[in-house]
């Protein structure tokens, strides 16, 4: 579940709202989009859902945790929860791609012998059991993205957010990569995420929520439940 | 009640294995990042051994130093001369007394025979003694200070309280040479730490520099860590295992420097104490007794690594 209650961010460098008392409401396993153009808040929002940046106002409340009562022991235990996947994927060039989707499990302390099987699985899930031992930089820019969202699910996380996960990424891939993040959302994962892909968000006939220079302007969460 | 018990202990044991696994786990991640740089990690441990093998030299030295200054103390006694009127069994009536005070270690009496033979033997003038008609020599107690005595001043509080002893006539210390050699020790000593402390510093801060450059490569595979969930100790500890493990083998490396550098330097000090009527010599070192430096500059290592963690990990966004 993630809950957006009248929440406002403001940089103190900018001067200007990143985001202005946005409010909406996703229930546990739903899947939706968060669009507008760039510079309308989108990154900001999702920052604020894996507590890397706080509110200036309101409250952010993913899978029941305020993060405003988050503290520097309970953090990681929050964040380990959520998935993230990201447009430039962030993986790691120094490792084989099975230590890149291992690394949640890493950190989490999974014995190799468990993690394994894990990673294997949601290696299996992404379609790139084959490609374990590779080095991340073999892979295509596709590819690289289902790594990262294998390591975003091998820790089975409540809620996955991806940030312009199909920015870099074909037509084709981009539905590759859509087609998984369904997928999971079918296995009862809340899935949001964020794109300025118009015409993909349209095809996936899902929520959506619009925001635009840091006001949310449509919600698709409460239409629907209207 | 004993499955209670049991219970209890399997958890503990549980907690145990846990814990062990952790430890593993981290040992295992600060291995593999020096296994990937191998050679900045003993670029890093052979700076920091060279730092750490003159404070090591210097404090080994003075080891020996102090070792030949305990043996000369060791070998220290005063002389006290009795009244021409005190006999022999006096002579040692008051001896044994002042072997049962805690502040003196041995007394051996010279009875006046004796003390006219070893005249005689000593000038190969026995003959004026016999011409004299009687021994004019006094009975003689040679006094072994009690070894915790180390310090000159206790020396002479003793010799002062001896000589408010009835009989005694005359106390001869000479103590000039062993205040010389309590100086000279102390001054030593004193110059070896402050060279240890300032290199400790350097080695600290070699040791730092090197864990700071390894947080800032790594500084992408932090920030995705602390995205994920990564708890502040699994990011800390490997880096403090680094810390350790350069300090460790910089200390082995350092002691084996020390070692050798010794060995070289042992014949031309004994030629040159050998020169100056002493026996001197710089004594070699068993392993045990390096174990304390080894140990040292692993918490040098612990601390460069802290110093680094703290002021650099704090940064890599996000918090």
């Amino acid at each position: 579940m993630i809950q957006c209650e009248h929440v406002s961010v403001r940089y103190a460098r900018a001067g200007a709202n990143a985001l202005g008392n946005v409010s909406f409401h996703m229930p546990s396993g739903s899947m939706g989009f968060l669009t507008g153009a760039s510079g309308a808040g989108k990154s900001t929002l999702l920052k604020l859902l894996n507590a890397v940046v706080q509110p200036s106002g309101g409250r952010v409340t993913v899978n029941d945790t305020d993060t405003a009562s988050l503290t520097r022991k309970s953090l990681p235990g929050f964040r380990q929860r959520i998935g993230s996947v990201y447009q430039d994927n962030t993986l790691l060039t120094d490792r084989s791609v099975h230590a890149n989707v291992a690394l949640p499990l890493d950190i989490i302390g999974m014995p190799a012998h468990e993690s394994a099987g894990r990673v294997r699985a949601a290696l299996k899930k992404v379609g790139l059991l084959d490609a374990a031992s590779f080095n991340p930089s073999e892979l295509s820019g596709g590819e690289q993205q289902r790594v990262a969202i294998a390591r975003a699910v091998v820790n089975r996380p409540d809620v996955v957010i991806a940030d312009e996960p199909t920015g870099n990424l074909d037509r084709e891939l981009s539905r590759e990569i859509m087609r998984l993040f369904w997928e999971l959302n079918q296995s009862g994962v809340t899935v949001l995420i964020a794109t300025h892909d118009d015409e993909m968000v349209e095809q996936m006939e899902m929520p959506v929520i619009v925001l635009d220079a840091g006001n949310l302007v449509y919600d698709g969460f409460a239409e629907a439940e209207a | 009640m004993n499955a209670e018990v049991q219970a209890r202990a399997q958890a503990h044991a549980r907690s145990l294995l846990a814990v062990l696994g952790t430890a593993q786990r981290h040992g295992q991640t600060a291995l593999r990042r020096v296994r990937e740089r191998a050679g900045l990690y003993a670029l890093a441990t052979g700076c920091t051994a060279l730092a750490l093998t003159l404070p090591m030299v210097l404090l080994l030295i003075v080891q020996s130093v102090g070792d030949q200054v305990d043996d000369w103390r060791e070998s220290y006694y005063f002389t006290v001369y009795l009244d021409p009127a005190v006999d022999d069994a006096e002579g040692e009536a008051l001896a044994a007394g002042w072997r049962d005070t805690g502040d003196v270690r041995n007394t051996t009496l010279i009875t006046r025979a004796q003390a006219a033979a070893d005249f005689a033997a000593a000038t190969g003038a026995g003959d004026l003694i016999a011409a004299l008609g009687e021994n004019p020599l006094p009975v003689v107690i040679q006094v072994w200070p009690a070894l915790a005595q180390s310090d000159t001043d206790e020396v002479l509080a003793l010799v002062a309280r001896l000589r408010d002893s009835d009989g005694v006539d005359e106390i001869d210390t000479d103590l000039v040479w062993l205040e010389r050699a309590n100086a000279v020790h102390a001054t030593l000593q004193r110059a070896s730490w402050l060279v240890a402390a300032l290199l400790a510093v350097i080695a600290v801060a070699l040791v730092g520099s090197h864990i700071r450059q390894q947080l800032a490569a790594l500084s992408d595979e932090i920030a995705l860590s602390k995205l994920i969930g990564a708890t502040d100790s699994t990011l800390r500890a490997p880096f403090w295992i680094g810390g350790a493990l350069i300090g460790l083998f910089a200390g082995l490396l350092a002691a084996v420097l020390a070692v050798v550098t010794l060995g070289v330097l042992a014949d031309p000090v004994a030629a040159i104490a050998a020169s100056y009527q002493s026996n001197f010599e710089l004594r070699p070192t068993a392993f045990w007794a390096l174990v304390p430096y080894v140990l040292a500059s692993v918490v040098i290592g612990v601390i460069g690594a802290g110093v680094a963690i703290e002021t650099r990990l704090r940064r890599i966004q996000p918090a």
